[in-house]
């Protein structure tokens, strides 16, 4: 057989030794050859196959799917038992008491994984992904199986946090809910940091884009079509605005770091930020801020909570007041800052118009405040009437609660009113009041009271006075002079006739 | 091709011993080449074995005055302008600036000939330097000036905004007066981040630590000889007060919002992180309500609840931020977690570098020449706190 070196000993031709060698070889290649060729002509199989038995099973794309849905390894103290992909019938099961929830919404597929502490496996946190199918399902669900007590959190489009218990957040078409068993203070994976890794596996976009206020179609000043989402202002003073913007719970945070969570705790669902500028002169500018809450009630709760001073109240949608350089007002769900420029040169009357344009464009639907003119008026401390939308008196069972202080002769109280959605939900939170007191103090008196029940409770020389009539549940609490707390309630109970 | 008869009569049939040598000690000659290539050649790690950057780390900045730094200067120096009004013009700032810094030898103290200084304000928001959510543009012009004064060669400003940083800068007016005053804006880019080693491991929240190795606005730093801070007093929703620890928030980069959850956390992390050179805090304007990002000027108070323009020098950022959190919001500072947070990290990494000895010089624990003691009260006592109007 010729080799490299072989060259100039080949230059005579072969042997005859070398040349039957070399047939011998070639006679071997050819049998190989046709052997090959008529076996497969024959059997039309593959050569090489793996005996099915041995064969490790296909994953099932679903699995495959949940996989890739739910993060392995997202601290490094902590295990990802293997992912499961199951059916609405499977799922049923798995989501027990939430499961019609699901269903009715138009569950396509729940993928579920579990993360197990390294250090102690009973400490568990459970993710669920629900595939709804299309974001307006997620937001169903999103929406139906958020506990009373949640607040908002910043993850996905939407999100909620109940406690250090669960996390539940919309993203697309996905709704994710992340529990916790037994998981301990400090631990190093939380459902809210699960939460964030599972939703940088989604992609968060919304149902649909935020309804636009329509612009005025006299003006011919073609604005891009983010600017659609703010109104134009008529009378051509205002350019329409420039650098709209919109921002969602899970990213409100670029905006206004730092004070993201206080919005969040009043459910925050949509900001709509542009900026306004005045045609002759674009030095004159005003920011809009837009944020829209969950309810009216919500709106009020955020607009009374960042209230401070003694502003003046202004004409404008539901409520409103100026401060020295900006206007701020509640219409609808919506929470509206209008905040000047420092070199604005725009007079009060331009401002007011421009903020009289964006409040026509929203709809007003009604809610709000509708406790204030119920609190008696005497002996009211000022500026302390405030709304608490979430753990009131930090009573986890107690949320969107009206309260106010009271002074007089030294004794001080604080009077709250809660509109519960009927008269049984008002009657359980009354319970829920009982069954709290004798954790603290003592209950000194309960009794049938007009249309419903009063309970009194001694805490130390402090009292509670606590009642529910028809779907109110009110009282006065901290009282240090127990005769002033029924007087006052006696006059609370008198308005709500 | 020639053909030599004369050879073929005389040499015997067959391959000759000297052929025989050649093709031996040719396939020799490439079995051994190809066997010391391939030793050579060979990477066992793959892509693993590419070369690896080491994590940067931040220096101490203050350390070159610590050895300096005699037991009677003061860690803290206060001055207050005149209550004029809500404008509080350039020469009172200028006059608050240098009476502040007196006490403490002046800015030729903390500045070289020849010095790159980084002067980093709050520029977090595009709010107008009215709100209060932003360093006053007229403090900042005036330390760059000082900086120069004292003969820095270059000053870089510098800010890392969740929002676009060039709105920030623009409606907080800091570009325009950083660059009337000569400094250069640094503006953030990817190409000036870069992944630094806060501490030497992975951070245990069980111990309240957040940050391990996290991406940081670093070119700045890198360029840096000196480093002040400018931050200005606010109110903030999360974590109680922004004042200058708060301050290099505006340093990290990446998805920071993850940090809101262990606030007091994060930020006595940044406070053990940074060791500046000094810092200068802006109490103009002081945000009392509805921080970090305002939109009031009702919310807004000059000198805070003192009612009087302040400017606070110190080499002691935590007993600088206790003592403003008392004199200028009127707050007390036994209920800011991350000051005590802070006190106890910075405690523990002066103690690690004193176990450690000059060995630890150039790590991470390796910044033990710093003051750091949030009991401002002690400070008072011992006159190490400088109050004066001007």
């Amino acid at each position: 057989m010729p080799t490299l070196f072989a060259r100039r000993y080949m230059r005579d031709g072969p042997t005859a030794t070398e040349r039957i060698i070399g047939v011998v070889c070639l006679l071997l290649v050819a049998a190989i050859t046709i052997s090959f060729v008529a076996y497969a002509v024959r059997h039309r199989e593959p050569f090489f196959s793996v005996d099915p038995t041995h064969e490790p099973a296909a994953i099932p794309p679903e699995l495959k799917h949940a996989r890739s849905l739910l993060p392995e390894s997202p601290s490094p103290g902590w295990t990802r038992q293997d992912a499961v992909a199951l059916t609405p019938d499977q799922a049923a099961r798995a989501l027990a008491d939430d499961a019609e929830k699901f269903t009715k919404a138009g569950l396509k597929r729940l993928y579920e994984g579990r993360f197990i502490s390294r250090l102690d496996s009973k400490q568990q946190l459970t993710v669920r992904v629900a595939d709804m199918g299309t974001p307006e399902a997620a937001k169903v669900v999103f929406d139906a199986v958020k506990p009373a007590t949640a607040v908002g959190e910043p993850v996905g489009v939407r999100g909620w946090r109940n406690g250090d218990a669960a996390v539940g957040f919309q993203s697309g078409r996905y709704f994710s809910l992340i529990t916790a068993n037994n998981v301990a203070s400090g631990a190093t994976l939380t459902p809210q940091l699960l939460a964030r890794e599972v939703a940088d596996r989604q992609i968060a976009y919304d149902a649909s884009a935020p309804t636009a206020a329509k612009p005025d179609k006299n003006d011919k000043s073609a604005a891009a079509p983010a600017a659609a989402l703010l109104p134009t202002v008529p009378g051509g003073e205002w350019s329409p605005a420039q650098g709209v913007a919109t921002y969602n719970p899970g990213n409100l945070w670029e905006k206004i770091d730092g004070r993201a969570e206080q919005y969040l705790a009043f459910d925050f669902e949509q900001l709509v930020f542009g900026t306004y500028r005045l045609a002759a002169d674009s030095a004159s500018s005003i920011d809009c801020f837009i944020y829209k809450m969950r309810d009216p009630l919500k709106a009020y709760g955020i607009f009374q909570a960042e209230r401070s001073g003694h502003p003046e109240s202004i004409k404008l949608g539901k409520e409103g007041y100026r401060t020295k350089s900006s206007i701020f007002f509640i219409k609808g769900k919506a929470y509206v800052q209008l905040i000047s420029g420092e070199d604005s040169k725009a007079t009060p009357e331009q401002f007011l118009a421009l903020a009289n344009a964006i409040a026509d464009s929203i709809p007003d639907e009604g809610g709000g405040n509708w406790a204030e003119a119920l609190f008696p008026k005497k002996d009211l401390v000022e500026g302390s009437f405030s709304f608490q939308p979430k753990n009131a008196f930090s009573l986890d069972f107690l949320n969107d609660v009206f309260a106010a202080e009271y002074e007089a002769n030294g004794a001080h109280l604080t009077l709250f009113i809660h509109q519960a959605p009927d008269e049984a939900a008002a009657k359980k939170t009354f319970e829920l009041y009982a069954d709290y007191v004798p954790k603290q103090g003592k209950i000194v008196e309960r009794a049938a009271s007009d249309g419903g029940e009063t309970l009194i409770a001694d805490f130390g020389g402090e009292y509670d006075m606590i009642f529910y009539k028809g779907r109110y549940f009110g009282g006065a609490t901290s009282a240090s002079d127990l005769s002033a707390a029924k007087s006052r309630i006696g006059e609370l109970r008198e308005a709500l006739k | 091709m020639s053909h030599d008869h004369s050879a073929e009569q005389t040499s015997p049939p067959g391959v000759s011993r000297r052929e025989m040598m050649l093709r031996v000690g040719g396939t020799l000659a490439a079995v051994g080449g190809s066997v010391w290539a391939a030793k050579h050649l060979y990477d066992p790690n793959g892509d693993a074995g590419l070369p690896v950057h080491e994590k940067e780390t931040l220096k101490n900045y203050f350390a070159p005055l610590f050895d300096g730094w005699s037991p009677s200067d003061p860690r803290v120096s206060v001055a207050r302008g005149a209550a004029v009004g809500e404008e509080i013009p350039r020469e009172t700032i200028q006059k608050m600036i240098t009476a502040a810094l007196g006490p403490m030898g002046g800015m030729s103290r903390f500045i070289a000939k020849g010095d790159t200084v980084l002067v980093k304000p709050n520029v977090a928001f595009d709010r107008g330097p009215r709100m209060g959510a932003t360093t006053n543009p007229d403090v900042v012009a005036e330390v760059i000036r000082m900086c120069f004064a004292a003969g820095a060669k270059r000053v870089l400003v510098a800010d890392n905004p969740i929002e676009k940083a060039e709105p920030c800068f623009a409606k907080s007016k800091i570009r325009e007066a950083a660059e009337r005053a000569g400094a250069e804006v640094f503006l953030p880019a990817n190409t000036s981040f870069a992944p630094v080693a806060i501490r030497d491991r992975d951070p245990d929240p069980t111990r309240n630590e957040a940050l391990g190795t996290w991406e940081v606005f670093y070119k700045p730093l890198r360029l840096a000889d000196k480093v002040i801070g400018v931050p200005p007093i606010k109110d903030h929703n999360l974590c109680f007060a922004s004042m200058s620890i708060k301050n290099w928030y505006g340093l990290l980069c990446g998805r920071r919002n993850q940090f809101h959850q262990a606030i007091h956390d994060i930020v006595s992390d940044l406070g053990m992180m940074m060791s500046p050179t000094l810092v200068l805090v802006d109490a103009t304007r002081v945000l009392m309500k509805n921080g970090p990002t305002g939109g009031k000027l009702e919310d807004v108070a000059v000198g805070g609840v003192d009612g009087r323009p302040c400017i606070v020098a110190s080499v002691d950022p935590l007993a600088s931020d206790a003592w403003c959190l008392q004199h200028l919001l009127g707050r007390d500072p036994a209920n800011l977690r991350y000051l005590s947070l802070a006190e106890q990290k910075i405690g523990q990494r002066i103690d690690a570098r004193k176990r450690a000895g000059p060995a630890a010089e150039g790590r991470v624990v390796a910044d033990g020449k710093r003051f750091a003691s949030r009991d401002w009260q002690a400070y008072e006592r011992q006159g190490l706190i400088k109050e004066q109007s001007v």
